[in-house]
């Protein structure tokens, strides 16, 4: 019966302080974009209307249908996490087939679906025997073919039946060139090159039990002599046109092969082809100058009939960066006057999508290269009156005084200026009555740059207000893996840009570069190499005389500073710049200080490390360095103060590992990174990942998967100094000797699979956190931290010891539906939540990405400083209006009445 | 034989079997084997059905996801609502079917080695409990997602039940409404003549008087001043 009455309790709280969201507001404040991924393959399906869906597999995973008119996306599914890419796509005038192949089962999976309304129409799975690889996949009328190419350079294809998955027959061909070999297929062959010996070797399909492959040398064929073959490519929409991309004198072509009844006939450089009419589309890119370094190819289209005839011509220039043209997929119809109309759908390096028309119009654009963002940072646009950041300590002290009021001067009369030209732009009254309640909140600095560095090379910098692409730079291929991307200056000084700055390793040349660039304007600042590999990179929280963060690029015991500029200050701070890092052979934590040797080369000196036998670090959080804490403690029932541990140094390490039986465990500490003192330290056993942690203030809340139990579970840690604070100005880990009291708790969660988890950050640090929890099925939940609160009090607790404010404690969090702020816009297999303070104390801005982008405002102690949303300022101000008009008119009155009574 | 019950229950007769909660489940066609005879590792298949909502939706489709633990392996709806997830080896699965607007309870599915399959509700505080639910699975709605709050609405009962509106309002009545219900002429003179006695010129303050008052108060002698030459004028 009390737990009843207390699960109300809860409930009833949970209602009323979840920040829930009215059906009033939906797409008010946020904004959401499915995307489909950068697409493998597609090809055009016509509906039996006449029109024609655009049918594509993609890197993510995806099967999806856009619509060829518009570019917007019929269906979609997300298919198995577990299985590779998709390895091949059919359509048919009924179906959409495709084959994915799962690795660590070993097993093939052929499904079909219906073209529109995207039900399943049939599923079957083949196995193969475990350990067997696959390559490739293909379907071949009424059989699949599951290719293993062997690096001798011999391919084993494994027959199996599209039906019942069962498997007919396994042929091995062998090359014979020892060398390892890259196959495609034609509609009717099969094509296999070798690089290194610069050999074709094809053969028919369906392949018989007795098939060979057939080899030709690539110069036989017409290939140009110094030619370097590249790759080999099908020819999308074409029936046996393969082509080989090489590269000769630094240029890429392609050479087309064309195959007549599983025999090769000749060659043509092209692109795609018209499967209705058998003619061929010819699409040559060239760029703009030599180097290609602008990346806005013009493509020039030809179309050919039967290889020579010229029927049509067409020249296209995109208008903005895209990098090279690396597929194009084209829809051929012919008219009454028997010249074909068609259209073009071209992707290019960055993961863009453009469909043409034939005279060269740009039907639509997508932008795929957004669903897959590697680091993204949320960058305010200093465009509010009241971002004048307050210059704090590091400004240089005493010596600018004058230079410092001059500047603040100059701050107030540029704002004044822009405030006159706004209005003078405002020559349209319905635009402020329409935009009014925008412009009021650009005021608040609710308005942020979200800037989005995706795998495709492609930096976007995007508005959070509706999803609009301000600005994009590519550097297609470029850009690689392990990167870091750090704000080093915002928006907030006065007469100086913004920078933001890219760590990265070049595809290409393997070097690490480093990219600076202007968040808001997307302009490139400078692009240049590094010294030395980069093992770790940090940004320092102090900023030198240009209101630029250091950032530390550590190799092995080198030190660098970026940008050089800003060694001095860094020299200025070494003697407080602690760094901890991980050391990748032994995996320990190594604390270091940074050091000026005497030739005055930074470098890092050991002061502690932290050894994990047997374990590896998965999670390594610290607390954020923009970060306020505004109360110093918590009143209690006894009106005592508990007073926070704040530690700003403090960091979370969770360190998994695999004990006697087989089972995983992790162990959790909480570090001075300083010092190296091991504040607490936890084990769970018999739990997984993905791990997820969020450290602010003086608690910490991670999640993991309990094994045994089969459910995420979630642990809070709050850590108190006691009822006396030992030093309430500084903290200092050095002279630090107080052993906090650690209050933890244990949850248990809704939703058993947790792909994100963030806070929300407002500017001071007064309204209270939320945990935004983003689940794998794509939910994003607004958990207030009161309810993580590792000192809910025990259910029979009589209700004069509780603490006003904290629920009693359940295992269970009950989570519901209205906490769920993205409501029925799923994202699509979250990956991340970023989240931003605004220049409204009780607001923060969220970000959540993954295949698709999500953007939204939550208020978690409900928007206290702005007015309800609601808010009827016509009843208002018609009330108003109504009293003091019946104010005068009542005053008219009683003077009448006043002057016919003196008269009596 | 596995084979024929797999095809069974992929017909009509499955509300049967749905109906009979103490079936045992028995394991579908596990698939083949190796083409060498040898048996690789064996796979089962778990089957549904979702029930749709009225009105669906032409979308419903591809809206509804069927995910095995979060998206690790997923299912897609026939057009019967029907669904099979295929190559799960045994061990136990958490099912979910998804839509953006209609809520559907998990299940747990636990495969015996042998094939045995059985379905219960998801129990995240007692994971062991075993609350068995029938299987083939029969995913069915519990209704819409409620992710929005209601607003208050203003209601006209809202404002009359205020205490001070009913306090203004009930002795306003007992004036204005209470002399006009009395029907006896004797006291209808009665109280005429108390009204005519109460009605002293003067006696009631006229609203637009005190209004008057209150904003002239602060220039009283302007009005005297204002009346003086009129009188002597006449």
């Amino acid at each position: 019966m009390a737990s009843k009455a207390g699960r109300f309790r809860v409930m009833a709280s949970l209602t009323t302080c979840a920040g829930a969201l009215f059906e009033d507001q939906v797409f008010k404040f946020d904004w959401s974009r499915s995307l489909v991924g950068v697409p493998l393959a597609g090809q055009f399906w016509d509906t039996p209307r006449g029109q024609s869906n655009f049918i594509l597999r993609t890197k993510n995973r995806v099967l999806a249908s856009l619509d060829s008119d518009s570019g917007k996306i019929l269906w979609r599914h997300v298919l198995d996490d577990d299985a590779d890419e998709l390895l091949d796509l059919r359509t048919t005038p009924k179906l959409v087939q495709a084959v994915s192949w799962h690795r660590e089962s070993a097993f093939l999976t052929f499904r079909a679906w219906h073209p529109t309304t995207a039900a399943l129409k049939q599923e079957t799975t083949a196995p193969l025997p475990p350990g067997t690889r696959v390559d490739l996949a293909f379907i071949h009328e009424d059989e699949v073919n599951a290719l293993t190419l062997a690096d001798s350079g011999s391919v084993t294809v494994q027959v199996l039946n599209w039906r019942h998955g069962s498997p007919v027959r396994t042929v091995t061909l062998t090359s014979g060139s020892g060398q390892p070999l890259r196959c495609i297929r034609t509609p009717d062959v099969l094509v296999c090159l070798s690089v290194s010996s610069a050999m074709l070797y094809y053969t028919p399909l369906p392949i018989s039990p007795k098939a060979a492959f057939t080899a030709v040398a690539l110069d036989k064929i017409g290939l140009p002599v110094g030619a370097r073959p590249l790759a080999l490519q099908t020819v999308p929409g074409s029936s046996g046109l393969a082509q080989i991309a090489y590269q000769r004198q630094d240029r890429e072509e392609s050479w087309l092969l064309k195959f007549d009844q599983g025999k090769l006939k000749g060659g043509l450089s092209l692109i795609t082809g018209c499967e209705h009419t058998s003619d061929i589309l010819r699409l040559e890119q060239a760029c703009a100058n030599a180097e290609c370094s602008t990346f806005k190819p013009s493509v020039k289209v030809t179309k050919l009939r039967d290889f020579t005839q010229n029927v049509h011509e067409m020249s296209f220039q995109f208008s903005q960066d895209v990098g090279r043209l690396v597929q194009a997929w084209g829809a051929c119809e012919e008219d009454e006057r028997g010249s074909a109309i068609f259209q073009l759908v071209l992707l290019t390096s960055d993961g863009s999508l453009t469909s043409l028309t034939p005279l060269g119009n740009q039907m639509w654009t997508r932008e795929e290269a957004l669903a897959s963002i590697d680091k993204v940072e949320l960058v305010a646009t200093g465009l509010d009156s009241g971002s004048m950041e307050d210059e704090g300590p590091f400004q240089n002290e005493a010596t600018d005084l004058v230079q410092q009021f001059a500047k603040r001067i100059r701050h107030h009369l540029a704002l004044i200026q822009s405030t006159i030209s706004h209005f003078l732009e405002l020559n349209d009254w319905r635009n402020v009555f329409s935009g009014n309640q925008d412009k009021q909140l650009d005021d608040f600095g609710i308005r942020k740059v979200i800037l989005a560095v995706c795998d495709e090379g492609k930096i976007f910098g995007l508005d959070n207000k509706n999803g609009e692409v301000l600005w994009n730079v590519v550097y297609p291929n470029v850009v690689g893996e392990k990167s870091y991307l750090f704000i080093q200056r915002t928006a907030m000084h006065f007469g100086t840009e913004p920078m933001a700055s890219l760590i990265f390793r070049n595809r290409y040349s393997q070097k690490f570069q480093l990219l600076t660039l202007d968040p808001l304007s997307g302009a490139i600042l400078s692009w240049e190499d590094l010294k030395h590999p980069v093992d770790q990179a940090v940004l320092l929280h102090q900023h030198d005389d240009k209101f630029i963060r250091p950032v530390l690029v550590i190799s092995k015991n080198q030190v660098d500073v970026v940008p050089s500029s800003a060694k001095a200050s860094v020299i200025k701070y070494a003697e407080k710049t602690f760094i901890a890092t991980k050391d990748p052979q032994t995996n320990d934590i190594q604390g270091q200080k940074l050091l000026v040797n005497p030739n005055g080369f930074l470098v890092l000196r050991p002061i502690w490390s932290l050894a994990n036998p047997g374990t590896e670090v998965r999670k390594f959080v610290g607390k954020s360095t923009e970060e306020d804490v505004h109360s110093q403690g918590r009143v209690m029932a006894d009106r005592s103060v508990l007073f926070k541990y704040v530690n700003p140094n403090l960091a979370l390490i969770i360190s998994e590992g695999t004990d006697a039986a087989g089972k995983l465990f992790i162990n959790v500490y909480l570090v001075d990174m300083v010092t190296g003192r091991l504040i607490f330290s936890a084990n769970h056993k018999r739990v997984t990942g993905p791990y997820h942690v969020v450290h602010s203030e003086n608690w910490a809340v991670y999640t993991y998967y309990n094994e045994k139990s089969r459910r995420a579970e979630l642990t809070s840690l709050e850590l108190f100094e006691g009822n006396e604070q030992t030093n309430a100005t500084v903290f200092s880990s050095v002279s630090d000797v107080i052993s906090p009291l650690v209050e933890r708790q244990a949850f248990i969660l809704g939703p058993s699979h947790i792909s994100a988890l963030r806070d929300t950050r407002t500017e001071k640090g007064i309204t209270t956190k939320h945990i935004l929890m983003a689940t794998k099925t794509g939910l994003v939940y607004d958990i207030p931290r009161q309810f993580l609160d590792p000192r809910r009090p025990n259910m029979n607790t009589p209700p004069e010891m509780r603490e006003p404010g904290i629920p009693p404690y359940i295992p269970e969090l009950q989570l519901p539906q209205e906490m769920i702020i993205n409501y029925n816009q799923t994202v699509g297999v979250p990956r991340g939540i970023i989240t931003a303070p605004t220049g409204l104390e009780s607001t923060s801005v969220v970000f959540v990405y993954g295949l698709d982008l999500y953007c939204t405002r939550v208020a978690p102690s409900k928007g206290f400083d702005l007015l309800k949303d609601d808010f009827d300022y016509y009843v208002i101000a018609s009330v108003l209006l109504a009293l003091i008009m019946a104010s005068f008119i009542t005053k008219r009155l009683s003077q009448r009445k006043a002057l016919k009574q003196a008269w009596k | 034989m596995a084979l024929v019950r797999g095809v069974l229950s992929c017909l009509a007769l499955t509300c049967v079997f749905w109906s009979l909660p103490t079936r045992a489940s028995t394991n579908d066609a596990a698939e083949a084997s190796s083409p060498n005879g040898e048996s690789t590792s064996t796979f089962f298949r778990v089957e549904g059905k979702v029930v749709p909502p009225e009105n669906k939706g032409t979308d419903f489709y591809w809206r509804t996801r069927i995910v095995v633990e979060g998206g690790k392996r997923v299912a897609f709806l026939k057009e019967d609502n029907s669904f099979a997830i295929h190559g799960l080896s045994s061990g136990s699965y958490l099912v979910e079917v998804l839509h953006p607007d209609f809520f559907y309870e998990p299940v747990r599915i636990d495969i015996t080695s042998k094939g045995k399959i059985r379905a219960r509700k998801v129990n995240n505080v007692q994971p062991t409990q075993v609350n068995q639910v029938p299987y083939p699975l029969k995913m069915k709605s519990l209704g819409r997602h409620r992710y929005f709050q209601k607003r208050e609405e203003w209601k006209i009962t809202d404002m009359l039940m205020n205490p001070m509106v009913m306090m203004m309002v009930l002795p306003l009545l007992l004036i204005t409404v209470l002399p006009k219900m009395v029907n006896d002429p004797d006291t209808k003179k009665e109280m005429e003549q108390m009204q005519q006695s109460m009605n002293m010129p003067n006696q009631m303050p006229e609203m637009s008087e005190m209004i008057a008052n209150f904003f002239n108060s602060g220039a009283p002698d302007k009005q005297k001043r204002k009346n003086k030459p009129v009188t002597r004028g006449k």
